[in-house]
């Protein structure tokens, strides 16, 4: 269920620089006994990557660590909230301590990081084969408006028993095209790791690269920064109501959601900015503002549209024919989500309290008044509450947003400082529409990058999804998928 | 149900009359970057060519600009450093069914391209899309599909998206093309009956920018098939794909009157 909600709390007007993230060094040998340990102290498995001291590779882990309970966070807990534990890695080829028997979440980046490296990878095995089942594959070019993945199912008549998924069609190495960039140069890039993520993804940069040159972000920038991020909240949300009604065939619905995925889009060029809010983050703040006729075009658009959206969300909550397709579809039992270290909406459903604007407040998010949105179960239905509680909350954090905007308005939008050319590594985050984005962002001495990992929420997402398909029937697939609503290319990269 | 058909009836009807009436786009809205000038000081051009992060821009001849729609992604950063020189338009019509129309000189005098008929498109009212993801962030897929919502309807000129490229008639293709995704485009293209139509979706399906210079993508769609209709954007709002589907079907828009003559 929804967590309470905490105490106005006020950020302060020169945010102190918190470092995002303990970097801590240990030896190969010790990394699967800590990474244990931490786990088990409650600490989520964010990402692996394999890097270089400059000569050496050396494997990198990024934990989360554990959330403190509501009292601590509420006494100014500023404890750095990631841990990112570098081992160096020996031999030619060299190898490394797999931390698979730790955490089936380490299987993706293992095997980007055996590829990087040069290693031979396992290829998954062949489907099971079921006696009566018939094998096929769908994709990477689908049916509908859609983006390119492949899926490999296994089914006996309707029933499908096993799903294996084939991504990385889409692969566009990102994050090597980054690298040699400053990071400006690096932010158009880093606002197409997955479309719909723009914002968020380039605000997780941008809070690595102000990390990692100690630059600090003005009160102002901070609340804009969360009005934008918001808003991309709010019309993916919408976005994922209006597929979710399309694959359940409630038409109407499909409909009015696209309508107000359409109408917030409109806004924000009616606010001066980019449909998908591109351009906005620069380093060290934004680039544009919100004057107060600006804000009072905002409140009206809200009061225009949370009506909609609250008679929308009434409407398929008694809509029995689209709700029953949804009960008991694809659920992702609470431990299994756990052990995927799975974030966003998808693990919100099955019960777990994970948002980063929670355990690790950013922006303007420590002094906004609001709840994590919540359910149990896990299912298809669980995630369509969960989408909408959020939206609830999304509205409510825009005029809280809004109204400080135009209540302060002498106060700076940029920093105005000039970014240092500085070496250094740091550590950014951001809740996207779908979970939790952390990006590593390593500086030479003149500023470039060296190397960029973007841990979408996606990627870690995409792993537990083939098992929730096991037993569901073939026409219910697509409801499932819809459900969800991972990025392909925000997994691909 | 019934309380759904009343939501329905309650919300009445939004969608847009164009091209039938004229529609403008959103204050805010960038169509496109437009040169107000002929020359700028050399020393500030190559700046501006310097920060474009797709090298879109090119400084030459004592300050004059070059500039390739086809690689702009619309960061506006030109336009902020130089405004005397660089200015964002409104415009939403801004497909091409040449890669040429898309390059821009400073002070050249701007003809405007030719619409889709050297002759005459082979299609002249309805089409029948398939779209294919080669490499899409999933910006411009968004703005697909709301062609199908009730904002855009694009069923009501005879534009429909189809699952099969056996019964395409043009192929929209977004995003850019990444190594693996060629096999795939080619086979999706090569499944297609003829008369058919390639339309490329947004600066990533023209040139590949901003991810031409990686090892995992091949480039924009140009690459490996001929385009017949270049969609300038990143992503191309839905007008903006509209028009480009319109301009494949000989229609005029709203703005170039000489068109209808010529496909008459």
């Amino acid at each position: 269920m929804a967590s309470e909600r905490t105490t106005e709390g006020r950020i302060d007007q020169e945010a102190r620089l918190v470092p995002g993230a303990v970097f801590v060094s240990l030896s190969a040998a010790k990394l699967a006994a800590d990474v244990t340990n931490r786990l088990a102290g409650g600490a989520r498995f964010v990402a692996l990557l394999v890097d270089s001291d400059g000569q050496e590779p050396v494997l990198r882990t990024i934990l989360a660590r554990p959330v403190a309970p509501i009292v601590e966070a509420a006494a100014g807990d500023s404890a750095p909230p990631y841990s990112v534990l570098s081992c160096p890695l020996e031999g030619d080829p060299p190898g490394f301590p797999t931390l698979i028997n730790v955490t089936p979440a380490a299987a993706v980046f293992e095997r980007e990081i055996r590829d990087l490296l040069g290693q031979e990878i396992e290829t998954p095995g062949p489907i099971v084969d079921a006696p009566g089942a018939f094998q096929f594959s769908v994709g990477p070019v689908r049916s509908g408006v859609t983006e390119a993945q492949q899926f490999l199912f296994e089914a006996v008549g309707e029933e499908m028993l096993h799903l294996a998924v084939r991504l990385y069609f889409k692969h566009r190495g990102v994050e090597k095209a980054c690298e040699g960039r400053t990071p400006a140069a690096a932010l158009p890039l880093v606002e197409r790791i997955s479309g719909r993520s723009s914002f968020a993804h380039s605000l997780a940069f941008c809070q690595a690269v102000e990390y990692a040159t100690g630059s600090v972000v003005p009160a102002r920038a901070q609340y804009l920064r969360s009005v934008f991020a918001e808003l991309e909240r709010l019309y993916n949300h919408f976005s994922d109501l209006s597929d979710l009604c399309e694959s359940t065939s409630l038409g109407i619905m499909n409909a009015q959601w696209a309508w107000l995925k359409e109408q917030t889009l409109r806004l924000h060029t009616t606010l001066g900015v980019s449909r998908y809010l591109r351009n906005i983050n620069q380093i060290g703040g934004v680039r544009t503002d919100l004057d107060a006729s600006a804000c009072k075009v905002l409140e009206a658009a809200m009061n225009t549209l949370e009506p909609q959206s609250a008679a929308g969300a009434r409407l398929l909550e008694r809509t029995y024919s689209h709700v029953q397709r949804l009960e008991a579809t694809g659920a992702l039992p609470e431990q299994t989500a756990r052990e995927y270290g799975c974030v966003g909406p998808v693990a919100r459903a099955s019960g777990i309290e994970v948002d980063a604007r929670r355990a690790s407040p950013y922006a303007a998010y420590g002094g906004l008044n609001w709840r994590v949105a919540g359910y149990v179960g896990g299912d298809a239905l669980a995630r369509m509450y969960v989408r909408l509680q959020e939206i609830e909350e999304s509205f409510s954090l825009v005029r809280q947003c809004s109204h400080w905007l135009a209540g302060n308005p002498s106060e700076r939008s940029q920093s105005g400082v000039s970014i240092p050319e500085t070496g250094g590594m740091g550590l950014g985050w951001a809740e996207t529409p779908r979970g939790e984005a952390v990006h590593l962002v390593r500086l030479s001495d003149e500023g470039l990058i060296l190397r960029a990992k973007f841990r979408t929420p996606s990627v870690i997402n995409w792993q537990p999804f083939p098992l929730t398909i096991e037993g569901i029937m073939m026409p219910d697939f697509a409801v499932n998928k819809a459900s969800w609503n991972l990025s392909v290319a925000g997994n691909d990269l | 149900m019934m309380n759904l058909v009343r939501q329905g009836i309650r919300t009445g009807v939004v969608t847009t009359r164009y091209p039938a009436e004229l529609e403008s786009a959103p204050p805010g809205y960038v169509g496109q970057i437009e040169l107000i000038r002929e020359r700028m000081d050399p020393a500030r051009a190559r700046e501006c060519a310097a920060i474009c992060p797709t090298g879109a821009i090119e400084a030459f001849e004592e300050g004059r600009i070059r500039l390739d729609r086809g690689r702009c992604i619309y960061c506006g950063l030109c336009v902020e450093h130089s405004p005397e020189m660089f200015a964002a338009s409104q415009d939403f019509e801004t497909a091409v069914t040449r890669r040429e129309d898309l390059i821009v000189i400073s002070g050249a005098s701007v003809k405007p391209p030719p619409g889709r008929s050297a002759g005459r498109s082979p299609f002249r009212r309805s089409l029948h899309i398939r779209h294919i993801d080669t490499g899409d962030d999933g910006a411009t897929i968004s703005e697909a599909k709301l062609l199908d919502s009730p904002a855009f309807d694009m069923n009501r000129i005879g534009f429909f998206f189809t699952t099969s490229p056996r019964h395409a008639d043009a192929l929209l293709v977004t995003g850019v093309v990444a190594r693996a995704m060629e096999r795939p485009l080619q086979e999706t293209y090569e499944a297609m009956p003829e008369p058919r139509l390639i339309i490329a979706g947004g600066a990533e399906a023209i040139s590949g920018a901003p991810f031409d210079a990686s090892s995992a993508v091949a480039g924009g769609a140009g690459s490996i098939l001929p385009i017949d209709i270049f969609i300038p954007g990143s992503p191309p709002a839905p007008l903006a794909l509209l028009y480009g589907l319109l301009l494949a079907v000989g229609r005029p828009g709203q703005k170039r009157p000489e068109e209808s003559e010529r496909t008459q």
